[in-house]
């Protein structure tokens, strides 16, 4: 079955970088990758009330530049030759990168976003690491990958990818289906790690843990616990010694209290990955 | 034939500890000295109503000591006929200290093997005062603490934990490349970041130290953001490292302030065997 693959694109070398991340990931399946630029005009926000209507010149310019800008892109991946499988379809719009994510997925039944970032110590690009924490965040019926600056796609044997999670909420197969795929693609053994605050796990974490250990299957996995550090510094601790390649995490959905009282893990995490990070929704 | 020195006081740890260096040492030709120090005229809680024992006392002592050392050779003779391995029983009138220093004053030793409680939760102490007393004021030989959980395996791979502060001479590190030549143990170097990036000196003392370990397989590795005894938890748990060494600075005083601490930290988080090397004489 052919896949629907959403690439958000604003031109850069991330998102360039993200684009070649995703051919390489999907480089034995039939995919249609979806191109989407969002353009703006700097005098309108997305929020005014005006609207820019289509056929006003300064529209038109900036609909142009983002179709072109598309075009090229669509060049660049068809003069290397390509991949016969692969189809691509870009689309332009006049949008935030997020509604824009949220429209296409919907319309055309996406799989899976895949989207470049900047760390944020780049001052050039705030906007664009901002962006890719909101879609990991706000997107909540599509997985999301974003790749950080300079990631490519690990070409050597070993590898792995590390699940990150605190068995307390019941997996679904569905969800974790995207992980086992993922890790099967990349011939990758999940590592799933546990920052542990208290000793022991409880009952209904020990029925969860033996219920993932199943839906994980035929993949290699591992269990491993860390204890005594808080949850993003572990994470980050684990990676960085492991030299992993990929982190998945689930995003839980906060309550309104706890959004404004604790940074989510996914926006502590997403603004300066240091691994290509796949967000799946509970 | 090499030297190696095991106090025990006949607990569980002291004999797993003798159990580690047993195996560690079993394709070696070795002397083990069995040393118990029973130290009947310094103060201890049993004998509190009589601080200066008879003579019959101290000749009991010594005979139970003995006798002691002499079942406890037996038992290692049964359980591993090591044609290799020689064992001499030394029971001491001293204390702790001074029984190790006596015997460091009377032979060249490899290594003394020291047994610490282990643990499976972070929050417990592990080192007792034994130990801390003996990572503390014995300079001149290597020492290995061995925790009673672990029980020997293949050591794949070493953690030498280094601020890069100091230039290490061959000298110094003699005994880790040893100890990883002989068990074809990877050496994984780890610093811990207080601040981004290395100063001239660190970059020069890390290219020195590479090359003194050239003959290794060996990687370099940092991690930032956490607490030094947290962050060589975090590398040593997470890769499932086998044993972790440092080189221990001879003290001046602030040092030792600065360093008793590390100890004691390390101890809390540690699960694997640690080494201690010591700088060479300056």
């Amino acid at each position: 079955m052919r896949k629907n693959i959403l690439i958000p694109t604003d031109f850069s070398k991330n998102s360039w970088n993200a684009l070649n991340y995703a051919l390489s990931l999907f480089k034995d399946d039939k995919c249609t990758f979806y191109l989407v630029n969002t353009f703006q005009l700097y005098y309108f926000t997305t929020d005014s009330l005006i609207v820019p209507e289509p056929g006003e010149p300064n529209y038109e310019k900036a609909k142009e530049q983002s179709e072109v800008g598309l075009e090229k892109i669509i060049d660049g991946i068809t003069s290397r030759g390509g991949n016969e499988e692969h189809k691509f379809e870009t689309i332009s719009t006049y949008n935030t990168v997020l509604e824009a994510v949220k429209t296409v997925i919907d319309k055309n039944d996406i799989e899976l976003v895949i989207m470049g970032t900047k760390g944020e110590n780049d001052p050039t690009s705030k906007l664009y690491g901002s962006n890719a924490v909101d879609v990991m965040e706000k997107v909540n019926n599509c997985p999301v990958i974003v790749i950080p600056e300079n990631v490519n796609y690990p070409e050597e044997k070993r590898k792995e990818v590390v699940f990150a999670t605190n068995f307390k909420t019941a997996y679904k197969r569905r969800e974790l289906e995207n992980l086992v795929d993922i890790a099967k693609k990349m011939k990758a053994a999940i590592r799933v790690l546990h920052i542990q605050e208290v000793d022991k796990l409880s009952r209904e974490q020990e029925g969860n843990k033996v219920d993932l250990q199943q839906y994980l299957g035929d993949v290699v996995h591992t269990f491993h616990t860390l204890t005594d550090i808080k949850v993003a510094p572990g994470i980050h601790s684990f990676i960085e010694s492991r030299d992993s390649d990929l982190l998945a995490l689930i995003n839980k959905k906060h309550n309104f209290l706890t959004s404004i009282f604790t940074k989510s893990l996914v926006k502590e995490i997403g603004f300066k990955p240091l691994v290509p990070v796949l967000v799946m929704h509970p | 034939m090499k030297n190696i020195l095991l106090p025990t006081d006949f607990s569980e740890n002291a004999w797993n500890a003798t159990l580690y260096a047993i195996n560690l040492y079993k394709e070696e030709s070795c002397r083990f000295f069995l040393m118990n120090s029973y130290d009947v005229n310094g103060y201890h809680e049993g004998s509190v109503m009589d601080p200066v024992p008879a003579k019959e006392e101290l000749v009991k002592h010594k005979a139970i000591s003995e006798e002691k050392l002499q079942r406890l050779y037996e038992i290692i003779k049964e359980r591993f006929s090591n044609p290799g391995h020689n064992f001499k029983c030394v029971a001491l009138n001293k204390t702790l200290i001074d029984s190790i220093n006596n015997e460091l004053n009377q032979h060249k030793f490899e290594v003394i093997f020291v047994g610490t409680q282990g643990t499976t939760g972070a929050y417990e102490v592990i080192y007792g005062s034994n130990t801390i007393q003996i990572l503390n004021e014995i300079k001149n030989c290597p020492i290995l603490a061995v925790p009673s959980n672990v029980s020997f395996q293949f050591i794949n791979e070493i953690v030498l934990a280094t601020s890069y502060g100091i230039e290490h001479t061959k000298e110094e590190l003699k005994y880790l490349i040893h100890l990883a030549k002989q068990n074809k143990s990877a050496i994984r170097i780890l610093h811990i970041e207080e601040s981004p990036g290395l100063s001239i000196s660190q970059k020069h003392n890390k290219y020195h130290l590479e090359s003194c370990l050239k003959e290794i397989p060996h990687s370099a590795h940092s991690l930032a953001h956490v607490s030094i005894p947290i962050g060589i938890y975090c590398f040593t748990e997470s890769r499932g490292s086998d044993m972790i060494v440092f080189i221990n600075k001879k003290h001046n005083f602030l040092e030792k302030l600065l360093f008793k601490p590390l100890y004691k930290d390390l101890g809390n988080y540690s699960r694997i065997p640690l080494l201690v090397l010591h700088r060479s004489n300056e």
